[in-house]
């Protein structure tokens, strides 16, 4: 379009991100592999997750627990089965499961990339290895609690891109079983038996 | 006269004091110019041959002296010295003015002191002229000494208008500028210019966040065009242009602002024009004898108006109300505060403490002061100044000081050289805790201030304790803040120090008599250090294990420099072009930096040495850079003065853009016909000046933030093993197709003036589309973003100007003058996101108050409808158990009621009929924070020395969210007081102090009542009852002034004197019940109008003094 899209128009205009780090320049290290590892877990570690939304507010009221009060808020309405589908509490643990899961995609497709992949040592292999386990086992794991809570819901196993489609269809649910169960099988072969003896990865293991 | 017989011929010597030659005497000069100091010969038969040949020689000799003696007359005609001294409408002498004896080629000029000397002939008329000033036509009627005042062009069409990149004049110009001189915003003793522009141009709406010392106003043009970016114009300050605001200028140094309204004026500024352009342009030197100048002013300020809070009685009624039924807790009650029917006679003249008077009643001072030395010939000439301003915050502990100082040079050399630099130093100190800070919203400051108990025990005397009890025996540790608030002003500090260094440098070269060429280059450093620190005594620190405390500061630099070429030529006398090409560029980097450390020992040094703090808190850091470039021209073309154009394109690199959109092209046209200068309308004296303009253009907003358009990996931390270890996922789905957001715009305007411009009224339409608005837009969120940062937004914004300025009465003694402006804003939603038809956001706290919704303003409050109270017949009694139980057919909440609460309406349910429940879908539009019309009033008014001014401000129609009403409605919260209107509560309790249950005493105990029981009041959700009207009326600044006559002041030193009193913000007249209508403590364009914790307003009464010397 503009015709100097690559002369010396651009490069005049370029700029470096300090104090960020971009999908051009990041998973440099298995450091920051694990880092991103973590960010999987990160995703529902939150009110929306774990924290508060799936345990709290959806597994009551049952016999395993009760939620006290009478009064408008909405984690006092869900579980006494007076809640509407446009309360945002169900928007916010749906988009957590999903931030999981494109975080999972997208270690699973950027650790195979990873220069230490291929030719790194064994410890590090192996490192990277249970990296992508832990991976998949969540993948599986956050599509389990979508079909448990949704059932029929959108199936992704890569990363979203800019200006992809992100509207797929609905899948059925069995098809994403059979993804769950082949995912969980994999991380079970990759995963060690035990944590190392020191947990945090410092790359010199 | 001589006369010399020589010959026959008679020799006449003459000196001419007049050069203009009489095309009859049929004389031979040397040069065909006489020189005013030459003797000439001339041949006496040149003169007299003619009548010569009629007569004889002796009677002719007579005839001949008698011709002669009348020919002397004539030829050497009698002039007398004129002397006297041209001054400006201060006093201030004028040099370089030209005087000139009309209808002669006679022309002098005054020297440094003003002072002139001319010969002319008695009965003869001088014309005086100067750039920027009115030319004056004198009758000499036989006087020699003439002192003349010129008078300032101030609203006349030859007034120079600054635009982008040059200057106009107004009569020239197509497009819509609006301007405003700097002697009236010099009269409105503010800290920040800015905020003197309050009301003073039409379209222009500037409002102020709340009362805080030094809080930088927020300008919209036009309405804004932006959902989630800045709405702030671009300033450009003597030619250098920036975002930053306008806080480092001295109000007092302002020669006149011009706002760029439409996009025929601000294609020019491309991607940044959008939101308009504010062209402040600083005082500029007139050559002169150096002056030395003081201008200062000192005031006091007070509070205007406060929020009725609760008294003591009223206080104690609720407490007990709270407690009644429970023995336990009314026997703490009663212990503390005695028996509930002896409280009347303990309390009830007792008013307790009102904290509100204690923390922001006191009577405050501010002062500025100004020293000044100017002058300087016509080739080089200096301004130095020094102001500082010291305001003091009318709550405790708080004010703002700034401090400035500036040094400017323009140099001359010959015709074709002008080089002018610029250094301007400001630094400004901000302290106090702002009443807003708390962060969650039942934590801030002003809310605790409310809710502080007013009483402290039976002992009226113990009251005074209160004011400093640094750990109420009450506080239960889980309620919001329970300590003096005075105590709470002390020890909670907060400093703000911002460093600006500005130094500019622009050159003007005129390469030929048609081209010129001007550069300019700026450098700005500004520092920003944020310094914080909680003492032991607060109960913040108290409640979290010590003192804390940090200091954060960010470094920004900027370069700037542009290179214009102009080529201006006027062809054949008819056409007249001038041709600009220019380019620019710009750099700014910034640096953060921040360190906080908590559980300090009481001892300590406060943010002086965080090092003694026991806990240590992570240090952050951060820095980013962008770069703008650009490229530029502009056509203006006239035909005859008549027709005229004006072209201009720009394109626009920027770095915040995405990689494919690097780049955007920004024209515009406008064609403006000058009707005034067609024939028809030159028949009719009445008219001064009509000009019809139509433009269109388009602009950018490029106020994104750096990295949008890239996919970033943000940090988070994540447990594990009982560590905190550093997590690292992708924020935001890059998006390399972002870029500006871009308005197309549409100006029509009418400038008329009539009986010699005493009439000017100025109104322009116009009609703007912002599209590709960034806005977050909603994605499926199974692809694991919630949203996209896409441009995909459309707003309308289209409206309607009036600018009316007359001159009343204008005579030697007396002058009056008025200025009016008026604007018709609307904006509208044309699109949000694909799919997308409303948006639901929140403002101040967790819950949706605020609505973007397609085919509505920006700014709708959004809410459910107040309906009443549940009355006691709208349940069914058990008397068994005293229960009541809701009818079936009433509408049910999805909370347990009971009477005496808060009804609301029932509007939809899921099928979009009244399904008999209240929820979500029961929500509807409740408020526009937007006003039907805003505008200001100018009278100003001189009668000889003395001089008045009266400026008023208006806004209609506009909504105000009072969130400070809707947060203390939770009056079921122990120990909180809360305000007074509450006191007309449905009451749960009787006279007696017992809980009243059966209906019928239930009933008759609250007949009539409209405000919810203390239980059965609503306060987590938002509903139309603290949605009031904001409209409002400001005397905002009257000001009077004496200029100490000449014939005082002669034989001092001095050479002007003004003596001036100012009351700014005398009165508002409003329904509001806040603090001040004019509020937004929320700084985001969906959610304007939210009044929560907004620090007071102040009237401030100012003596002030301008001296020259």
């Amino acid at each position: 379009m503009w015709p100097y899209h690559n002369g010396w128009l651009q490069k005049v205009l370029e700029t470096k991100p300090y104090s960020y780090f971009t999908s051009d320049n990041f998973y440099s290290n298995i450091d920051e592999a694990n880092m991103a590892t973590l960010g999987i877990y990160g995703a529902v570690s939150t009110w929306s997750g774990y924290g508060w939304n799936i345990p709290m507010v959806f597994d009551n009221d049952s016999d395993i627990g009760q939620t006290s009060g009478i009064a408008a808020d909405n984690w006092r309405i869900i579980p006494h089965y007076t809640g509407i589908p446009e309360t945002d509490m169900f928007y916010g643990s749906w988009s957590a499961l999903y931030q999981g899961i494109d975080r999972a995609n997208v270690v699973l497709e950027q650790i195979p990339k990873m220069q230490t992949y291929t030719s790194g040592t064994e410890t590090e292999k192996a490192q990277l290895n249970r990296m992508l386990g832990e991976a998949k086992f969540l993948r599986g794991f956050y599509y389990s609690e979508l079909v448990r809570l949704w059932g029929d819901v959108p199936f992704k196993t890569t990363a979203s891109k800019a200006g992809a489609d992100l509207k797929p269809g609905l899948t059925d649910r069995s098809v994403i079983y059979t993804q769950i169960i082949k995912d969980m099988q994999e991380a079970a072969d990759l995963l060690p038996v035990a944590p190392p003896p020191t947990s945090v990865s410092t790359g010199g293991l | 006269m001589l006369f010399k017989r020589s010959d026959t011929n008679v020799k006449m010597y003459i000196m001419p004091f007049v050069t203009t030659v009489n095309s009859q005497t049929d004389c031979n000069f040397p040069n065909g110019e006489l020189q005013t100091t030459t003797l000439y010969e001339l041949p006496l038969t040149t003169i007299i041959s003619p009548v010569l040949k009629f007569k004889h020689l002796m009677r002719s000799t007579f005839i001949l002296l008698l011709v002669l003696m009348g020919v002397s007359t004539t030829v050497a005609a009698q002039t007398i010295k004129i002397t006297g001294t041209i001054a400006n409408p201060a006093g201030d002498p004028l040099a370089g003015v030209t005087i000139n004896e009309k209808g002669t080629n006679k022309t002098v000029f005054t020297q440094p002191n003003g002072q002139y000397s001319i010969q002319a002939a008695p009965s003869g008329t001088l014309t005086i002229s100067y750039v920027g000033y009115e030319t004056k036509e004198i009758d000499i009627g036989n006087r020699q000494q003439i002192d003349i005042s010129l008078a300032a062009q101030e609203k006349s069409l030859e007034q120079v208008v600054v635009v982008g990149y040059g200057t106009q004049k107004r009569k020239d110009l197509t497009g819509a500028v609006s301007s405003v001189s700097g002697t009236e915003l010099a009269k409105v003793p503010v800290q920040n210019v800015g905020q003197a522009l309050q009301g003073r141009l039409a379209g222009v709406q500037v409002t102020m966040a709340d009362g805080s010392p030094g809080a930088e106003p927020s300008i919209k043009i036009r309405g804004g065009t932006s959902i989630t970016q800045s709405n702030q114009p671009l300033y450009v300050v003597d030619g250098v242009p920036q975002t930053d605001g306008l806080a480092f200028l001295d109000p007092m140094d302002i020669e006149s602002v011009d706002v760029l309204k439409d996009a025929s004026a601000t294609a020019i500024y491309g991607a940044r024009g959008a939101n308009g352009v504010v062209l402040i342009t600083t005082k500029q030197i007139k050559a002169g004898k150096v002056t030395v100048n003081y201008d200062g002013y000192v005031g006091a300020k007070k509070i205007t108006s406060e929020i009725p809070v609760m008294g003591a009685y009223d206080y104690l009624v609720l407490d007990y109300e709270r407690r009644a039924g429970d023995s336990a807790r009314v026997a703490g009650f009663t212990n503390l505060y005695g028996p509930f029917d002896s409280l009347k006679t303990i309390y009830g003249g007792r008013p307790g403490k009102n904290w509100q008077d204690e923390v922001f009643g006191n009577t405050v001072y501010n002062q500025y002061h100004k020293i000044s030395i100017n002058g300087g010939s016509k080739d080089t000439r200096f301004n130095v100044f020094y102001a500082r301003n010291n305001d003091e915050g009318i709550m405790l502990n708080s004010g703002s000081t700034k401090n400035i100082g500036k040094i400017t040079l323009t140099h001359k050399i010959g015709d074709k050289f002008t080089i002018n630099a610029i250094a301007n130093y400001s630094n400004q100190k901000i302290t106090g805790l702002p009443p807003t800070e708390g962060g969650n919203a039942r934590l801030t400051y002003l809310q605790t201030l409310l809710q502080y108990r007013p009483v402290s025990g039976r002992n009226p005397a113990d009251d005074e304790a209160l004011l400093e009890l640094e750990t109420d025996p009450l506080d239960n540790q889980s309620s919001p803040a329970f300590q003096s608030p005075i105590i709470g002003a002390r020890s909670r500090l907060r400093e703000r120090v911002i460093n600006t260094l500005n130094a500019s440098a622009n050159i003007q070269y005129k390469l030929s008599k048609s081209l010129t060429y001007r550069g300019l280059i700026s450098y700005t450093s500004k520092g920003n250090k944020f310094k914080q620190f909680n003492t032991s005594e607060s109960i913040v620190a108290i409640r979290s294990g010590g003192p804390f405390g940090s200091i954060d500061e960010q470094n920004d630099s900027r370069l700037n420099y542009n290179n214009t070429l102009t080529y201006a030529r006027n062809f054949a006398g008819a056409h007249n072009l001038d041709v600009t090409a220019g380019q620019e560029y710009i750099y700014n980097y910034f640096e953060r930096f921040g360190t906080s450390a908590s559980a300090f020992p009481t001892v300590n040094n406060g943010w002086d040495d965080l090092s003694l703090g026991t806990i240590f808190g992570t240090p952050n850091s951060r820095a980013e850079d962008d770069k703008l470039l650009s490229f530029f021209g502009r056509v203006n073309y006239g035909y005859k003065s008549k027709y005229l154009l004006t072209a201009s394109l720009r394109a626009d690199g920027s770095s915040k853009f995405g990689i494919n959109n690097r780049w955007g092209i920004f024209p515009s046209v406008a064609v403006a016909w000058r009707v005034i200068n067609e024939d028809f309308i030159k028949a009719m004296p009445a008219f001064s000046d009509l000009k019809l303009r139509v433009s269109y253009g388009q602009a950018g907003n490029n106020r994104i933030s750096n990295y949008a358009a890239l996919g970033i990996y943000t940090t988070g931390s994540y447990p594990l093993n009982n560590t905190i270890t550093t997590s690292a996922y992708q924020n935001n789905l890059p998006n390399p197709n972002l870029k500006w957001e871009a308005n197309q715009a549409v100006n029509i305007g009418l400038d008329l003036g009539l009986f010699d411009q005493r009439i000017t009224l100025t109104t322009e339409y116009y009609d703007n589309r912002s599209k590709d608005l960034l806005f977050d837009t909603r994605i499926p969120s199974s692809s694991g973003f919630i949203t996209q940062f896409q441009n995909i937004g459309t707003t309308l914004s289209r409206g309607l100007e009036f600018t009316l300025n007359t001159v009343n009465i204008k005579s030697n003694d007396f002058n009056w003058n008025t200025s009016f402006n008026i604007a018709f804003p609307k904006t509208k939603v044309l699109e949000l996101s694909d799919g997308e038809t409303s948006k639901i956001v929140n403002s101040y706290t967790t819950f949706n108050d605020y609505i973007l919704q397609v085919g509505q303003p920006v700014g709708i409050m959004y809410g459910y409808i107040a309906d009443g109270l549940y009355q006691v017949n709208d349940f069914d009694f058990n008397a068994a158990n005293n229960t009541y139980t809701l009818k079936a057919g009433i509408v049910k909440d999805n909370r347990t009621v009971q009477p005496g609460y808060q009804k609301f309406k029932d509007i939809s349910g899921p099928d979009g009929v009244p399904d008999g429940v209240i929820n979500d879908l029961d929500r509807t539009a409740i408020g526009n924070a937007n006003p039907k019309y805003t505008g200001g009033f100018t009278n100003t008014l001189s009668y000889k020395n003395l001089d008045l001014s009266v400026f008023l401000n208006f806004a209609v129609g506009n909504d105000i969210y009072n969130a400070n009403v809707l947060n203390n409605a939770a009056l079921s919260n122990d120990l909180k007081n809360t305000l007074s209107r509450f006191s007309e509560r449905w009451m749960t309790i009787d006279a007696d102090g017992k809980r009243v249950t059966d209906p019928v005493s239930l009933a008759s105990l609250n007949q009539g009542k409209t405000i919810p029981s203390y239980i059965g009041m609503v306060s987590d959700r938002p509903y139309n009852t603290m949605i009031e009207d904001g409209s409002f009326l400001r005397v905002n600044n009257v000001s009077l002034g004496y200029t100490l006559p000449k014939t005082l002041i002669k034989r001092t030193r001095i050479n002007n004197a003004r003596v001036y009193f100012t009351a700014y913000n005398l009165h508002v007249f409003t329904k509001y019940t806040g603090y001040d209508p004019e509020v937004s403590v929320i700084n985001n364009a969906i959610t304007p109008g939210v009044d929560f914790s907004a620090y007071p307003r102040a009237r401030s009464f100012v003596l002030g003094l301008n001296l020259s010397l």
